[in-house]
């Protein structure tokens, strides 16, 4: 029995209307991941990577096509609906970390659990961010952290509500190159012990070589798809 | 530049120019009305007094004073003014006002302001009167019901509405009833010892001197106690407490002046904050610092000028509404005109300001590196303490704020004070704020739910202002809860001064004959008798050998003409009551033998003013006959009861057989047997009048409903200032909103939590700025109470809970509404914003 599929893009299209004018951003993409893979979507500036990765966790709906995720059509749902999907089965890694400022590490990572009135949240929250190394840094507030602290935090964030799909966008696009190899080994590493589906935007091509996939995209379509050596 | 600069940013811009405008907007308002109000007096000068010049006595006018007067010439006018119960029939009411009896052509300048307009002349033909407009909606009275005074009935022939040269306010206390000086006598209310003021007025040709004129008599007035004034003197009596309220409210305009500068403070340090990359860049690019500055100074300039602009045009409206608020406080009518000297004093005033309190953020962009193109570091900055370019800015807004109170007043003294009082509630508040705010990171409450804790944490989101902010809702929470409470003091006052076992009735104008009647009428009413005060009147002779006249004549004498030359109502008793406190000498209480002196006591303030201790002679002048007498002692008295007190007391056995009349004071248990007691002695004795409990509380109670009335419409300016700043916070802080609520959206947070999280903000911040603002209102009328007021301070729960509640409800809709949008941002925008 063949591996099931967590994410499939099906004939997905996405228009922006500017004045008068309407850019496609995305036409007519297509492909399926199966779960527990990875994924890397790799593409010049402006060719719509970004956009892919928001209409594939729900950020957005498409102008036409469909995205169903975990078996669940997305276009077909409210925001409110959308939004409790993304709790119950997706997390985020983001370029500029994205943490809250007002909240220390620890009670950053709770947040998604929070969110869904977990009780347990203190205590996964505190396991993940010794798994990650900031066994010492959880009552330190974003602006006490480093890049590579803070990215670390947000990766415990992603993970804490045991997500079906993790979405990485440039997870490493500021960071040096030494943290960057940590954070990115972190990522795959953390993916592979949770069984997690990962779906990465980057420019870093050494990063993208580590999944199993590679999506080429530029202007809007598939121009590649392919297979890695990856495992 | 200035306008690329400008355009990225219009709201923040907008809420700059808001603050300018409206700090700008009550200064002008409030100096141009004054303006118009010294115009008015200037103009309407003579219509204050109603006429040239006035004579008044205590006493009938004897042959000699009445020849006096008639040598004076020109027109003349009498009118006989007193106290007195008065009733009104038809609904059975009673009230104490004051009578005056006129005689036709007064005012010979402005008019008595009546309603039907034509009664201000018609009621001299018949038994008729002009009865204050309050009394009759008080008591439901229409014109053409009857009133009694004395013996006499009069038919309510109009409304008073306004007389010359008296505010409004000022019938609260003494309500007047005109009538015409033909039916004074079948009043029969003139006897004997009754308290009447006698008062001629006269009307010159134009061009005579009327101060030469007075200087001339001037002796002879001194000699038949006859006293006068001018129009010069009336303008100076009724301009004194006009400035002064002036000044008040003047100062309360400054206060939203400089809550309008915080904001603008507040709103470029922001902007600035967000254009340090921006700045460093231009640097990159070759641009000097100096040049840099600039640009931002520039962009303040036009924007402060446009908030002048704006401003000015709000102040000029807000100023036709001037005399509306202030109608019962002014004693004529003021004409609203444009003052360009006022606008341009509030226009300089104004931009100074803003200016001045931008370049403390703006100072920053002088001292950053262009290497913070590449590498943002905010912190780096010298901190204000170490900034000299800071330190003399704030001098220049001390210095600018100073001559401002400095043009108002003319008192150097005021000045300090207002920016010592200003500097201390802004110190206070701010650090009260700052406390609060570093006690909800101290004992941040971790064990609350998500919800709670991130409105909580997020007080302190960077560009929050928390602390600006909590310092300006509380200041205007101060005020309002400040007016309240001390509201709350002063019917305090007055309810401690009549506690339990002390008299809350006192009769008075008792003729000798009248007195053991009405001491039955008392004690038949079950009432007790705490005092039966005879009162005689008398005037000072000579201080240690030196006749008044002569005192009052010198010019280098610093002696109170008014403690020399005023009517003293003295009266002769063995003890001191227990409102009085024996603080110099001694009090005997009898003559010790018939050659000893006439040893008196003194109240501490009129010695004062008379410049007189213990063992001074001073000679009083009885109804002709002269007695010597000797300060024996120096005694405080508590005046705020409601009970007679004396500025001289006599021991028994020296003025037993003056003229005299008496008061009576008692207890009474309701306001009900105090109407019957009150109503039984009129009917028998119409010449005797009352005060009571409920109408001292009434008055007081209505004075303080038209001060605060006034008060609270000057503050409003203040209160919007305030809630410009949270506005302008809210904006500043909005970007960061918008990543957090984005943020959350993204990670699966439902738009009712983001709602809710925003409200549990503003819940908090609305309870912090109340709490702050109260509890300093709380300390400062507790201060009140115990150094100024000198009565118990007590806290009235009910209002200051409901200010609370009002005002964090207020910060809690103000601020839910203007993030309510946050929620519709599609979460998308996360892949596309940059921190």
């Amino acid at each position: 029995m063949g591996a099931q599929s967590i994410l499939t893009v099906h004939n997905l299209t996405k228009v922006y209307q500017n004045g008068e004018q309407m850019l496609t951003v995305l036409k007519e993409v297509s492909f399926s991941l199966n779960e527990g893979s990875s994924c890397a979507i790799v593409g010049p500036s402006g060719s719509g990577k970004s956009t892919l990765l928001g209409l594939c966790a729900g950020l957005d709906y498409p102008s036409s096509g469909a995205v169903i995720l975990n078996g669940i059509e997305l276009d077909s749902l409210g925001e409110e609906e959308l939004a409790q999907i993304r709790n119950q089965y997706v997390g985020f890694v983001f370029q500029t970390f994205q943490l809250i400022p007002t909240l220390t590490a620890l009670e950053n990572v709770m947040v998604p659990l929070e969110l869904r009135g977990d009780t347990q949240a203190k205590r996964q929250a505190i396991a993940l961010l010794e798994k990650v190394g900031l066994e010492d840094r959880i009552h330190h507030y974003p602006a006490q952290l480093s890049g590579g602290e803070q990215q670390r935090v947000a990766m415990a964030r992603a993970f804490i509500n045991k997500p079906k799909i993790l979405f990485a966008d440039e997870p490493t696009g500021n960071l040096d190159a030494e943290t960057s190899e940590k954070i990115s080994k972190m990522i795959f590493e953390l993916n592979k012990e949770a069984g997690t589906t990962l779906v990465l935007v980057t420019h870093n091509l050494e990063l993208a070589q580590k999944s199993q996939q590679i999506i080429s995209i530029k202007g809007g379509q598939i121009e590649d798809f392919q297979a890695t050596q990856s495992k | 530049m200035v306008w690329r600069e400008t355009r990225a940013t219009p709201k923040r811009l907008t809420i700059y120019i808001c603050s300018m405008a409206l700090g700008v907007a009550a200064v002008v308002a409030i100096q141009s009305f004054g303006e118009n109000l010294n115009q008015a007096m200037d103009q309407q000068a003579k219509a204050l007094l109603g006429a040239d010049l006035v004579i008044r006595s205590r006493q009938p006018l004897t042959d000699e004073a009445q020849a006096l007067m008639e040598s004076l010439g020109g027109e003349q006018s009498r009118e006989v003014r007193f106290s007195s119960m008065v009733r009104f029939p038809n609904s059975n009411a009673m009230r104490l006002v004051q009578v005056r009896a006129l005689e036709k052509n007064f005012p010979y300048y402005g008019r008595l302001k009546t309603e039907p307009h034509q009664a201000a002349q018609t009621f001299f033909n018949s038994p008729a009167a002009l009865v204050d407009d309050r009394i009759l909606q008080q008591y439901a009275i229409k014109i053409g019901d009857s009133v009694k005074i004395g013996e006499a009935t009069f038919i309510v022939a109009g409304k008073l509405i306004r007389i010359p040269g008296e505010a409004i306010v000022t019938s609260l206390i003494a309500p007047k009833i005109y009538i015409s000086i033909s039916y004074l006598e079948q009043t029969q209310l003139v006897q004997k010892g009754s308290r009447i003021s006698y008062r001629t007025y006269f009307k010159f040709k134009p061009k005579t001197d009327v101060e030469q004129l007075v200087q001339n008599i001037q002796p002879a007035l001194n000699q038949y106690h006859l006293r006068s004034e001018t129009v010069e003197e009336q303008k100076k009596d009724v301009g004194r407490p006009m400035e002064n309220s002036y000044l008040f409210l003047d100062l309360v305009a400054l206060v939203a002046l400089l809550l309008g500068s915080i904001g603008i403070a507040s709103a470029v340090h922001v902007h600035i904050k967000q254009k340090l990359e921006t700045v460093s860049t231009l640097h990159c690019l070759g641009v000097p610092v100096t040049q840099t500055f600039y640009i931002y100074v520039l962009q303040t300039v036009v924007m402060g000028l446009i908030g002048v602009l704006l401003g000015s045009l709000l102040g000029t409206s807000v100023q036709q509404l001037m005399p509306k608020i202030l109608n019962d406080f002014l004693p004529l009518e003021v004409p609203i005109v444009i003052s360009w000297k006022a606008i341009f004093q509030a226009a300089f005033m104004g931009f100074s300001l803003s200016v001045l309190f931008a370049l403390l953020p703006l100072s920053v962009v002088l001292n950053i590196s262009p290497l913070n193109s590449l590498r943002l570091s905010y912190e780096n900055q010298p901190t204000a303490i170490k900034n000299p370019m800071k330190w003399l800015i704030g001098g220049l807004i001390v210095v600018t704020v100073y001559s401002f109170i400095l043009m108002q007043s003319k008192h150097w003294s005021h000045g300090i004070w207002f920016l010592a009082a200003i500097a201390g509630v802004f110190s206070v508040l701010g650090v009260l704020s700052w406390i609060t705010v570093c006690l909800v990171r101290r004992f941040f409450p971790h064990f609350w739910s998500y919800i709670w804790r991130q409105g909580l944490a997020n007080l302190y989101r960077p560009n929050n202002q928390t602390v600006i902010l909590i310092m300006t809702i509380g200041l205007s929470t101060f005020l309002i809860a400040t007016l309240v409470l001390v509201q709350n003091i002063l019917v305090q006052q007055v309810l401690q001064a009549t506690s339990e076992g002390k008299s809350n009735l006192v009769l008075f104008d008792i003729q000798t004959d009248q007195r053991q009647t009405i001491l039955d009428m008392v004690r038949a009413s079950q009432l007790p008798i705490l005092q039966d005060v005879p009162i005689v009147t008398m005037r000072l002779s000579a201080i240690n050998g030196t006749p008044v006249e002569e005192i009052s004549a010198n010019p280098d004498s610093e002696i109170s003409k008014w403690a020399l030359l005023r009517e003293y109502r003295s009266t002769y008793r063995e003890n001191l009551t227990d409102s009085e406190k024996l603080i110099a000498g001694r009090w005997l209480g009898k003559k010790q033998h018939l050659s000893a002196p006439n040893e008196i006591s003194l109240e501490e303030g009129i010695a004062e003013r008379l410049g007189v201790s213990l063992g001074d002679q001073l000679v009083f002048d009885v109804q002709g006959v002269l007695i010597k007498t000797t300060i024996g002692s120096i005694r405080r008295v508590e005046w705020r009861r409601i009970q007679t007190n004396f500025f001289v007391l006599f021991p028994p056995g020296i003025l037993e057989e003056a003229p005299q009349f008496h008061v009576l004071a008692t207890r009474t248990d309701s306001a009900h047997t105090s109407a019957i007691l009150q109503q039984s002695i009129l009917n028998h004795f119409p010449n005797v009048s009352a005060i009571d409990l409920s109408l001292v509380l009434k008055t007081l109670d209505d004075v303080l409903h038209n001060i605060a009335f006034v008060i609270r419409c000057i503050s409003l300016f203040s209160i919007f200032a305030g809630l410009l700043v949270l506005v302008g916070s809210i904006a500043n802080s909005r970007y960061q909103r918008v990543q957090e609520s984005i943020l959350l959206r993204t990670l699966g947070a439902s738009r009712n939590q983001i709602i809710q999280i925003t409200v549990v903000e503003y819940f908090f911040l609305g309870i912090l700025a109340a709490t702050t603002g109260l509890i300093l209102s709380i300390v400062f009328s507790w201060v009140l109470a115990l150094f100024l007021f000198e009565v118990n301070f007590s806290i009235e729960f009910n209002s200051l809970i409901m200010i609370f509640l009002a005002v964090t409800t207020f910060v809690l809709l103000l601020g839910g509404v203007s993030n309510l949008s946050l929620c519709r941002r599609p979460p998308l925008e996360i892949l596309r914003t940059k921190v």
